[in-house]
């Protein structure tokens, strides 16, 4: 990993730091405003992808998939959007499936990397089901609006380690000597 | 290719082109040393960093991925190891600029930019000689693929077969890429290594033949497969035959240098009639199935005048070059390979940027620069200890 990308993963680590801490000091707000950005983030990721189908990976072999790909986030972004109108409860509740979600595609990469024998395997599979085990208390808790909101924190907190521990990680990747 | 063809390969094509015992040793190490001069090495032996002709794993791995990374990639890559075929080719129906000017970086050989580079390469030093044969060698081995991370381009899938004989029949074998970077290629079951899926278009995984593996440098290989560019046609790559072309093409090129091939070096012309006599032990050399073949052409090698051929060592001419007095450096023999690659890359990167390309930097013709940065120039080379480039 390029110096510029552990920076880059250190500070984003950061302001997931600072969004819990706003986040659980004033929920109501804060909520919609997150909900807002996730959305933002996953819109401007499709668009992005349609242009790259567009100018490059339409004359691409399997160029179709990064189209697919493109539509998926671009949707997802949409609809996330609009989960900012709805009541907060709700909106939390597809939160937390966006964290079971990220759990389980670290789980699966970790095992991939197990398979390749890649020795970061065993801290992806430990946040990965990290990341589940957050979400139990908040769907048993789901009575109390804040202490589902304080859970995702929990959860954010979680994500944000993660991006931070990676910005320190040894990289090993499979380079072929050309 | 790999030290086998590069340098073991490389020595007999001189000694066959009519070079002596000591001048083809010259050729092939800097043929050879084409893959290990990094900017690492240059560090260490405190040479000009732009003369760099490689990267290590580690140097790619902390590459910036910004433009100027990237360009710095492509100018490696696509000067030394991947030269472009074709930087006018016309643009395709339905396809951007963007596009386009990574399609142009497709390596294939017998490109105009090789015969620039070995009519410039003539009367230089040897060491010249040994980076264009490189650049040569490799034209056909990494043929298909592009000198610069592209996704479009370079990208493989799961059609991937190769072709092996079993009983006088071809047939194919499917061919799996794995991504542990512990695991050796077998050769038999076809398990290879190559690098991991990246949807990003510009990861350093998309650089190169990374993704088909090794398969381009393993001489035996005849495989097929679907490449990212390629509209869904399928490619054959049939290394025995290219490697043959590409040692029968150096041969040429060799005798072009030594001025017994006339004024011009053409394409596409092979002296397939001074490697007919050894062509049944070449063509078993590059046949046998193995991974580096390096002892084989070795032995064939010596054979050939009966000089006993040293291994490569990559510090072999280090304390010369670092012993050396500031202004004697570029009479040493890393003074003068590192000269060639610079003149090299620098004659390529400019052909890329002339084609309306940013991909490999902004570049200008020294004749076309202005008279202070001329002057500049010319200022480094006679700190150097080198003759003025042009009055």
């Amino acid at each position: 990993m390029s110096t510029s990308r552990r920076v880059i993963s250190f500070l984003s680590g950061l302001a997931m730091l600072l969004v819990a801490v706003i986040l659980a000091v004033s929920p109501e707000e804060a909520l919609e405003a997150v909900i807002g950005l996730i959305g933002l983030s996953l819109l401007v990721s499709g668009l992005r992808l349609i242009i790259y189908f567009i100018t490059m990976a339409k004359n691409m072999v399997g160029g179709r998939l990064i189209l697919y790909k493109a539509i998926i986030l671009t949707d997802l972004g949409i609809f996330t959007g609009l989960m900012a109108s709805v009541p907060p409860v709700y909106a939390l509740f597809y939160l937390y499936a966006g964290i079971a979600f990220s759990g389980v595609m670290d789980i699966m990469k970790a095992f991939e990397e197990k398979k390749y024998s890649l020795s970061g395997w065993r801290l992806r599979l430990y946040f990965g089901v990290l990341k589940i085990l957050i979400i139990v208390p908040g769907l048993l808790l789901s009575e109390s609006f804040h202490a589902m909101v304080y859970i995702y924190c929990a959860g954010i907190v979680h994500s944000a380690a993660e991006r931070i521990s990676t910005a320190f990680r040894n990289d090993e990747v499979v380079y072929i000597d050309l | 290719m790999q030290i086998d063809f590069h340098y073991y390969a490389a020595y007999c094509a001189a000694v066959l082109a009519g070079f002596s015992h000591e001048e083809s040793m010259s050729i092939c190490y800097a043929d050879q040393f084409t893959d290990h001069c990094t900017k690492t090495f240059l560090a260490q032996v405190k040479g000009p960093e732009s003369a760099a002709t490689t990267q290590t794993q580690m140097e790619l791995m902390k590459a910036r991925t910004d433009i100027f990374g990237l360009q710095d990639m492509t100018r490696i890559w696509a000067s030394f190891h991947f030269l472009p075929f074709d930087l006018s080719a016309p643009r395709k129906k339905g396809t951007t600029r963007l596009y386009m000017n990574k399609y142009r970086l497709i390596c294939n050989p017998n490109g105009v930019l090789v015969k620039e580079m070995v009519e410039k390469a003539k009367g230089k030093d040897l060491q010249a000689i040994g980076v264009a044969m490189h650049v040569l060698s490799d034209t056909w081995a990494h043929r298909y693929f592009a000198g610069t991370p592209s996704l479009v381009i370079n990208n493989t899938d799961y059609y991937f077969y190769e072709l092996v004989e079993e009983n006088g029949k071809e047939i194919e074998k499917p061919v799996v890429l794995k991504h542990n970077p512990t695991a050796k290629d077998n050769t038999e079951t076809q398990k290879y290594t190559g690098s991991i899926f990246q949807g990003d278009e510009d990861s350093i995984m998309n650089l190169g033949h990374g993704r088909a593996g090794h398969l381009p440098d393993y001489s035996y290989a005849k495989y097929k497969y679907l490449p990212a560019w390629g509209d869904y046609e399928e490619i054959v790559k049939d290394n025995p035959a290219d490697y043959y072309n590409a040692f029968c093409q150096m041969i040429y090129a060799l005798r072009y240098l030594r001025g017994e091939e006339g004024e011009c070096f053409e394409l596409n012309r092979y002296s397939f009639d001074t490697a007919e006599p050894y062509k049944e032990r070449i063509m078993s050399i590059i046949r046998k199935r193995q991974t580096v073949a390096s002892e084989d052409w070795k032995e064939f090698g010596q054979s050939l005048i009966g000089c006993a051929i040293e291994d490569f060592d990559i510090n072999k001419y280090v304390r010369e070059y670092v012993s050396a007095p500031e202004s004697d450096k570029a009479k040493t023999y890393l003074g003068k390979f590192f000269l060639a690659a610079i003149e090299h890359k620098s004659m390529v990167a400019n052909r890329i940027f002339s084609s309306g390309s940013l991909l490999a930097g902004v570049s200008k013709d020294y004749l076309s620069m202005s008279r202070r940065s001329r002057a500049r120039i010319n200022r480094l080379l006679k700190k150097m200890g080198l003759e003025e480039r042009a009055q």
